[in-house]
Order: structure tokens, then sequence, then C-alpha cells
């Protein structure tokens, strides 16, 4: 037979475990728009009959169990799905800042607004055409050298614009290594304390969704691999997790990237140098996804299949000494309205779309504009000038429409196409964004679906937990009178 | 699968959001009255849009100097026609001072005639438009017709009468025509060059009226001016065919300038097509949108739901 007051026990422990359900839906009620919260719930065990434990078995037939337990408060969260959106999250944050960034080069190349190069092109065109119909008087070569200007500025000012925008990604990239740089310390200080808290042999809940939230956060910028192993120590490598020089945090220790000013710049030969970024012992850094790499992407492209800045800037130079080379070797087979008539000398100076610029000896005596065919005469006594000889001008105004301008084909077509393949990349990139946070966004529900709070689920539980406290106590009351029976009601024979 | 209600309002943000760009698509379009507002939007029609607007500039570009052209052949054209009367005039005059009955002062008063004639013949062929002077071939800027102080006339500095001039310098200053653009590797030559004009050697026209003049002034013979009045009589002829040159020159410019026309307004149709929205279909999609949009908006408050909480006690 068990021990008398046994009954109480088993009641005191529902009651307890009861309350402790009770406390952990409370949590969970209070937590229910905490982001990055996962739901807790108590594990409760029934507990063996009295004396299988102890050490000398006792065999009663008919013993009754010892009641309930609360062995622990476990979390209810799906590891797998945090992998697979850890993943996606990476490239859904490199493709983002890709098109961010793509977004505000393509209206540097503002086209279609009268503004860009097509429109100064057109223009500069147009008043070759017009200088043709009146090689001799100034108001039109001023007005073609003035044109010329036009064209040449928008090269240099869309260039400029590009390196600006090299020198705003460079600041974002080093930004976001110190982000990674302190995740990584905070990382490695929560694996501290939560093999700590857990040494009691508790799962340390709230400290992982703190943890957790940390690594959602390190997957927007990098693209890392967690493991977690045998005895409970989390690894993050950022590559692949075969190689112990790819580990950002190792249990309570980590790592760190540095980003230091090595890489030459491929926009401008005496501009500063690019971030290079590295583990911070010099070890290069296997990077596959992350906003970061979404922004060296960019920022370091430099072929039509990985298209970034440099790609852009070296077309836009080719089109520049398209232009130029074309222009210059027509002009110099032209003679000029200065007395005596010379060949004409370059038109435009400077190698790349940012020195593109007129001449200076153009800008200095516009008749030194190369325009005539054969050298003209200016008239000795009696005879009147020949200056009207406009057959080189014509010929400058063939290259507008010509197809066959060495290395680019020809004017508008090139700037077409380079303008295109920028408009189609943007395009692309913003597609396959749109694309990639459908899938973000349907694995995070999948998450939410398995770790969210359900508000219903939660009073459900909460009515259960309160009618098992009531039905405890009950059960309380019962013992109590059945003992005030025994106890009172017993052996008072004649008294 | 398990909802929550934090899904549930998740989701709820996610396709308002999307009705919001949609909307805001729409409204962009609507005020710029573009279809692409920006070049990604639809990069196949971008870059179409850039190539029929380059076709569409330069041949409003063509179009322009085809106007100036037909100003400058059309200034070209009175003055052949004016020469065509004074040559005529003459002819008159050398045949009436051919006829027997004139003496010698009769002569002398017909020469000074001519010479006036001759005179006034020199202004025609510095005729200009604008500031440039349309028969010196590329002596554009200064008169290339003028009297030198022999009284012989001088084209360019040259005697073009002078049977001793050098070739070279002949077929040089022949060769100076200019020439505008009037179209993708098209040129027309819209000048005639002095010597095209008046002609070399003892064609030249000045040489003839010169010879007319001397022969009248001294009492030359009938069989002399008769001589002049054939050379006129041909000079005549010369002239009518540089007149209907002009006008051949003229009526291809005009064939090309209406084919510019047809072109340029099939061009701006097909730019409108690519680059323009349609209105009504604007109008139509931000309407529909809207409705979407404050649809979710009314449904949104069924969806965040009442939860159990409210039903207990």
């Amino acid at each position: 037979m068990s021990s008398t007051f046994s009954g109480f026990d088993i009641a005191r422990k529902a009651l307890s475990v009861s309350q402790k359900a009770m406390e952990v839906t409370g949590h969970n009620i209070a937590n229910a728009n905490t982001p990055g919260y996962t739901r807790q719930r108590l594990v409760v065990a029934s507990v063996e009959a009295t004396g299988t434990q102890s050490r000398f078995a006792v065999s009663e037939r008919g013993a009754a169990g010892g009641g309930v337990e609360a062995v622990t408060v476990e979390q209810i969260r799906n590891d797998f799905l945090d992998r697979q959106y850890w993943r996606e999250n990476a490239t859904s944050s490199e493709l983002a800042a890709r098109s961010e960034h793509l977004a505000y080069v393509e209206s540097v190349f503002d086209e279609l607004s009268g503004t860009g190069l097509s429109n100064a092109l057109a223009k500069f065109s147009a008043s070759v055409q017009e200088v043709a119909k009146n090689p001799v008087s100034p108001e039109f070569r001023t007005n073609l050298v003035q044109n010329a200007q036009i064209l040449t500025e928008t090269f240099n000012h869309a260039a400029s614009q590009l390196l600006d925008k090299q020198a705003d990604l460079d600041q974002t990239i080093a930004a976001q290594v110190l982000q990674v740089n302190d995740i990584a310390v905070t990382l490695a200080d929560y694996n501290g304390q939560i093999a700590r808290y857990e040494l009691s042999g508790q799962r340390a809940n709230d400290l992982r969704d703190k943890r957790n939230a940390l690594l959602d956060e390190l997957s927007g910028l990098v693209q890392f691999t967690a493991v977690e192993t045998g005895d409970g120590k989390l690894q993050v490598y950022i590559g692949d997790s075969s190689e112990p020089d790819n580990l950002l945090v190792s249990h309570t220790s980590s790592r760190s990237l540095s980003a230091a000013a090595t890489l030459a710049n491929p926009l401008s030969n005496s501009g500063p140098n690019l971030l290079a970024v590295t583990w911070s012992d010099g070890t290069s850094l296997d990077l596959s996804g992350g906003s970061l790499q979404g922004l060296l992407d960019l920022r370091d492209g430099a072929a039509a299949d990985a298209i970034g800045l440099p790609y852009l800037a070296s077309q836009m130079d080719r089109l520049a000494q398209g232009i130029a080379t074309a222009f210059n070797n027509q002009h110099l087979a032209g003679y000029t309205l200065t007395d005596p008539s010379v060949t004409g000398g370059n038109f435009f100076s400077g190698t790349r779309a940012a020195d593109l610029a007129v001449d200076a000896a153009i800008l200095a005596d516009i008749n030194t504009i190369a325009l005539a065919g054969s050298p003209v005469t200016f008239s000795s006594s009696g005879t009147p000038d020949a200056l009207g000889d406009n057959t080189n001008a014509l010929r400058l105004g063939d290259l507008f429409t010509s197809q066959t301008i060495p290395d680019i084909g020809s004017f508008s077509g090139y700037l077409g196409t380079f303008i295109g393949s920028l408009a189609i990349e943007t395009a692309h990139t913003d597609s396959r964004l749109s694309g990639q946070q459908i899938l973000v966004e349907s694995i995070d529900q999948q998450r939410e679906s398995v770790a969210g709070v359900s508000m219903d689920e939660e009073m459900t539980n909460l009515v259960r937990f309160e009618k098992s406290y009531a039905a405890a106590a009950r059960l309380i009351t019962a013992i109590d009178e059945m003992l005030d029976v025994l106890i009172n009601r017993t052996g008072v024979v004649g008294r | 699968m398990r909802l929550t209600n934090s899904m549930m309002s998740d989701n709820y943000l996610n396709n308002l959001q999307r009705n919001m760009s949609r909307m805001n698509q729409f409204q962009s379009q609507m005020a710029t009255n573009r279809k692409l507002v920006r070049l990604s939007d639809d990069p196949a029609s971008a870059m179409g849009a850039l190539a029929i607007r380059d076709k569409l500039a330069k041949l409003e570009q063509y179009q322009r100097n085809l106007n100036d052209a037909q100003s400058w052949l059309t200034q070209s054209e009175t003055a052949v026609l004016e020469i065509n009367e004074v040559v005529k005039t003459a002819y008159e005059r050398a045949v009436q001072g051919a006829t027997g009955t004139n003496d010698a002062e009769d002569k002398k008063a017909i020469a000074v005639q001519v010479r006036q004639l001759r005179d006034h013949l020199v202004q025609v062929a510095n005729a200009s438009y604008g500031n440039t002077f349309i028969f010196g071939g590329y002596a554009t800027t200064e008169p290339p017709f003028a009297v030198a102080a022999a009284g012989t006339v001088t084209y360019q500095g040259e005697n073009l009468a002078d049977p001793a001039l050098d070739p070279a310098r002949l077929t040089a200053l022949q060769d100076q025509v200019v020439q505008y653009q009037i179209g993708t590797n098209l040129s027309t030559q819209i000048s005639i060059n002095g010597v095209e004009l008046v002609g070399s050697g003892e064609n030249n026209l000045f040489a003839v009226f010169d010879e007319l003049i001397t022969s009248l002034e001294s009492d030359g013979s009938s069989d002399q001016i008769s001589q002049s009045i054939q050379k006129l009589k041909q000079k005549q002829v010369d002239v009518l065919a540089l007149a209907t040159d002009l006008g051949g020159r003229m009526n291809r410019i005009d064939l090309v300038k209406n084919r510019y026309e047809k072109d340029q307004i099939n061009y701006e149709t097909v730019k409108s097509k690519v680059e323009d929205a349609d209105l009504a279909e604007v109008v139509m999609n931000l309407k529909m949108a809207e409705a979407v949009y404050q649809a979710a908006l009314a449904i949104g408050d069924q969806v965040i739901q009442p939860s159990l909480v409210d039903f207990l006690k």
C-alpha cells in the first residue's frame, strides 16, 4: 500500500505543473508580437510509480503512478527552415543591393528625359550639319564648338557620377564589414551565455531566439553556413563549411573581416584605391551571397556577363574614344580657315570619357576648325577670298550616319547597345529580385507557421490549464475529505 | 498548415504593398504621359524608342537642309533668268546694230547701251543669298566678279576669257562646288559656280559682250556684228540650259522633301506607339488598381480576425 499522504503529493505536482504551463502560455501570449520569438511549450511527463526508481524495488501490484512532472520548456522551431531562410535571404539581399544601386546608375544615363548622351550627340550632329551649310560664318563655328562641349561635358559628368557611386559603394562595404564583425562578436558572446545557461540542463530558449535573430541579420549581409556540433557548440562559416579557414564564429571565439584600400581603381587611374575585403589575418574570403557580395559585384564587375561599374565605364570610354578618334581623323584631313590654311589638328583631346574635351587650340581660335577639303585662299590684292569650301564638313557629318566607325561600328548604334545592356541588366535584376522575395516570404511564412504564436491556441491552452488546475485543487479537497473521514471520524466509537 | 495571427497580418501587409506599388506605377505613367518611366520598365521598347528618336532627329535636320537648298536654288534661278533677259536685250541691240542703216554715231550709242548691260550682268552674277555669294564657287564672302582696271571682267581674280589662263587653275575653279547633305550618304550640288555660269575662253559671256562693244565702237561691219549675234544666240541657249538644270534640281529636292514628310509622319506614329501612354488604358488600369487597393483595405478589418480572446470570459 502506498503512503497515506502520497495523494497530496500527486495533487501538488499537478498544481505545480498546471501553474508552470499557464506561465509558459502567458509568456507566449506576452511575446506574440515579438519579432523572432519562437513559441515555447512545457514538456511534461508522467512520473513512474514510487519505488521503481529506488534502490530496493518494491513490487506492488496496482501501484499508481507518481503524478506529473515538468521536464523542460522547449522551443518549437524547425532548424531546416531556418537554414533555408538564411540561404535564400542571402541571395535576396544580394539582389536587393544590386537592384537598388543599379537603379541609381540607370538614372545617370536617363536617355528618355532629353538630357542624356543621345541628346547631346544629336545636338552635336545637327550643329555639324548647320556649319556645313555655313562654313565661314563665326556664329555657326561657335555653335559647333558649344555643342561639342555639351557632348564632352555630358561624358565627363556621367564618368564622375560613376566614380561617386563607386565611392558610395565602398563606404557601404566598409560599414557592412563592421556590421559583420559586430555580429560575430555578439554571436560568440551569446554562444558563451547559452552554454553557461544550458549547463543546468535547461534550454536557453530566449537566448537562442536572440541568437537566431542575429543569424537572420547576418544572412542579409553574407552567405554563411551554421553548424551546431554534437556538444551544442555553434560554428559559423563564411563559405565552405569544411574549411577551418572559413570560420567566422567558433563557439565563444570569433574572427573578423577587414577592408583595406589596396585594390587598384579601374575607373580612375589616379583615384582612390578600392577596399579589398579579407579576413583580418589576410586570408581571402570565400563569399558567395549576401548584400556584401552584391555591392562588391556591382563595384568590380568588368565583363559583359558580370556587369558592374567598371564594365559600364569601359563601354562609355570606348564610345567616347571611338567618337573622338573618328572625328579627329577626319578633322586632320581637312583644312582650316586660318591664313595660311593648314591641315586641321585634333578636334577632341582626352583618352576617356572622364577627360574628353574640345582641344584647346580649337577653343582658342574657331578658325582652326578644319571644314575645307583643300586649302582655302585669302585674297591678294584684287582677288576675292575663296573660303566657302565645306567638303570636309560634309565628311564630318557623314560620320554620324556611318556604320563603319573603327572599334564601335556606329555612334548611335553603339550608344544604343550600351544603354540597352544597362536597361536589360536592371530589368533582369529586378525580376530576379521579385521572384526571390516571394520565395523568401514563403519560407518565412512556413517558419512562422511552425514557430509563431496563435492566439486561439494559447487561449485554448489557458482554458485547459485553468481547468486542470481547478481539477487538481478538487483532488486535494477530495483527498482532504477522505482523510477527514479517516482522521476525525474513525475510531470515535463511544466518544 | 498551421496559421497564426501574425502570418495573416504579414500576408495582408505584403499584398497591400504589392497593390500600392502597382498603383504607383500607373500614377507615374499618367503623370508623365509616358509608358516608359524608366528604361528598365521595358528595355526592348526603350531601345526601339531611342533608335526612332535618332532617325527623327536626322530626318528633321535633312528637311532643314532641303529648305535651305531650295532657297539657294530659287535665288540662283531668279538670277539666271535675269541673265537670260539681259542676253536677249543685248541680242536685240546687236541685231539693231547690224542693220546697214546705222552710222558710226548710232553704233557708238548702241555700244554704250551694251556696255551698261554688261555692267548690269556683273551685278547679277554677284547675286547673294543672305551673306553668301552664290555664283562664286568657294568665294562666298566677297563678290566673285569684278571689273579690273583694264576693263575686263575677272572671276576670282582671273580673266576667264584669257586663252593663256593656266588650265590647271581653270579646272580648280571649275571644281569648286558647294554641296548640301540631304540624306544618309546623299548630298546634292546646289551651287553653280562662276565658270559654269559665264563660260570660259572664247565662249565667255563677258568676252562675247566685249567683242560686240568693240565692234560697235569701232564702227565694225555687219559681218563682224553678225558673228557677235551668233555668239549671243549660243549664250542664250547655254543660259537657258542652266535654268533647266536648276529646275531639275529643284524638282528633285521637292520629291525628296515630300518623301521625308511622309517618313516623318510614319516615324512619329511609331514613336508615339512605343513611348506614349495610351491615356485611356492607363486611367482604366489605375482605377482598377485603386479599386483593388480599396477592397483590400476594407477586407483588412475582417482579415485581422477577432480571436478566441474576445469570446472567452
